[in-house]
């Protein structure tokens, strides 16, 4: 209350101060701004009715408001292309699983190759002589007797062209030197059929390259029949020799036993003769 | 807009936004015929601007007017209200000191300045104002600063008690009270300073 003493005369100043009153204007213009007001309450209310009746439509159900009306064709144009999607998933993997079923019936039934392709493997199979398969044997056996068999052991490689793993090459290591001749006998045989391989790429145009497992399969085959068939041929060459020789003995015996009886003595004739006569 | 009923007139303040909540408009003009020259009164002198404090004035009646549903008796009703005239007499001081720094700061091409019409200078509202004493008593309030302004206007003006004036602008007690002695006493040197009166 002291406070309130202290300043008594500006407080007497302030309350003195004239009362500023509202203009006549002033209910008339509040009354036209709560119009305005109630205006837009109403045409909001308007709005919101028409909004709520469009609603009531199928898509507006679906989607809960109209307010998003390119969410309509959006939504159908998602839903053709989840269709789609789905006919074509299930056509490809249909497709896929005959394509699979058809492959693995081909894979047990023989390999049967074309004419022109047996004649160009049997062409190409006799190109190699065999002379030079035995040459290459012998120079080899004799490296081996000067440098050993681990040095000059090439790394196996298999028809694919991979090279095998050094495990691998432990468990075939042969330590007989014929087995290791007749192992890069091989191994020659096989390098010249990866060389027919490429050649039947480009006749064929089948690239076995190709990572298609069931491709290289089908050239894997077909390389391990011409391999065979070489082997099967080396055996009938082999015979062929051995036959030769054995003919070859058998003319020279002939021979031999021609030599003797040219051989016999005139005189040993006479005495035949008359021995005969006596007789 | 004008009220004939007289059964309105015994109703109090809470009494009527309570009939203006259940959508009796009758309520809300007995609440504007009450009320309009005590607010234009107090918005004419925190803002010092006869036509600011009647848009002022009426932006409160609208703003009642939406907002009815927001009164709830923990307050009395006039303290509930000012409060709310008192913030938008706050928001549209700002936006006008904003405007002024723009309008300051805008360059004349003809190279004269044409400056806003600050408080320092006298405009037609000042006709409200009967004497030169009470002209300069209005440039005094409006030169104190926001803070103690408000706090004299409602108590020396409107007559509003501390505790009313604590919850309108939401200060402490003491606060309230220590502002109102600073203000006077601010106000008393301003005086001093540009009005002498003669003897």
């Amino acid at each position: 209350m002291h406070e309130e003493e202290k300043n008594i005369d500006i407080r007497k100043k302030l309350k003195n101060l004239p009362k500023v009153k509202a203009s006549d204007e002033f209910v008339n213009s509040l009354q036209r701004k709560i119009n305005l007001v109630e205006a837009e309450k109403s045409s909001r209310s308007i709005h919101k009715k028409y909004v709520d009746n469009i609603e009531k439509g199928f898509f507006a159900k679906i989607l809960g408001s109209q307010r998003n009306p390119w969410l309509i064709p959006a939504l159908g144009f998602t839903v053709v292309l989840f269709f789609i999607f789905t006919v074509v998933y299930i056509n490809v993997k249909q497709n896929n699983l005959d394509i699979t079923e058809d492959q693995t019936k081909e894979d047990e039934s023989p390999i049967t190759l074309k004419t022109d392709e047996v004649e160009t493997l049997k062409e190409s199979v006799e190109d190699v002589e065999t002379g030079d398969i035995e040459s290459l044997g012998k120079e080899i056996a004799e490296d081996i007797s000067t440098e050993g068999i681990d040095d000059l052991r090439a790394p196996e490689v298999s028809v694919r062209g991979y090279t095998e793993s050094d495990e691998l090459r432990k468990e075939t290591k042969t330590s007989d030197k014929d087995e290791f001749t007749e192992g890069l006998i091989i191994e020659k045989q096989k390098t010249y059929f990866e060389k027919t391989e490429d050649k039947l790429e480009e006749e064929t145009g089948v690239d076995t390259e190709e990572p298609d497992v069931l491709k290289t399969q089908k050239v894997e085959k077909k390389v391990d029949a011409m391999v065979r068939s070489k082997e099967e041929e080396n055996k009938k060459v082999g015979d062929r020799k051995e036959k030769k020789v054995e003919a070859n003995k058998e003319k020279e015996e002939m021979e031999r036993s021609i030599k003797g009886l040219n051989e016999i003595d005139q005189s040993d004739l006479e005495r035949l003769q008359e021995e005969v006569i006596n007789d | 807009m004008s009220n004939n009923n007289p059964d309105y007139k015994s109703f109090t303040d809470e009494e009527l936004i309570f009939k203006f909540q259940k959508e009796d408009v009758e309520a809300f003009n007995e609440i504007v015929f009450r009320y309009k020259d005590r607010l234009v009164n107090f918005l004419f002198r925190y803002t010092g601007n006869r036509d600011d404090s009647e848009d002022l004035a009426q932006d409160t009646f609208l703003k009642l007017y939406r907002s009815k549903h927001l009164y709830r008796e923990i307050a009395k009703f006039s303290t509930w209200f000012y409060t709310i005239a008192i913030n938008i007499a706050k928001t549209n001081l700002r936006k006008k000191s904003r405007h002024k720094a723009i309008s300051l700061s805008s360059f004349d091409p003809e190279g004269e300045k044409d400056f806003e019409l600050t408080a320092n200078v006298i405009s037609p509202d000042e006709t409200a104002n009967a004497s030169i004493e009470n002209y300069y008593i209005q440039k005094a309030i409006d030169s104190l600063g926001e803070s103690f302004k408000e706090v004299i206007i409602l108590r020396d003006i409107q007559d509003f008690e501390y505790e009313e004036i604590a919850q309108i602008t939401g200060l402490p007690l003491g606060t309230v009270k220590s502002r109102i002695n600073r203000g006077r006493e601010k106000l008393k040197e301003i005086l001093s300073e540009i009005y002498k009166p003669e003897e």
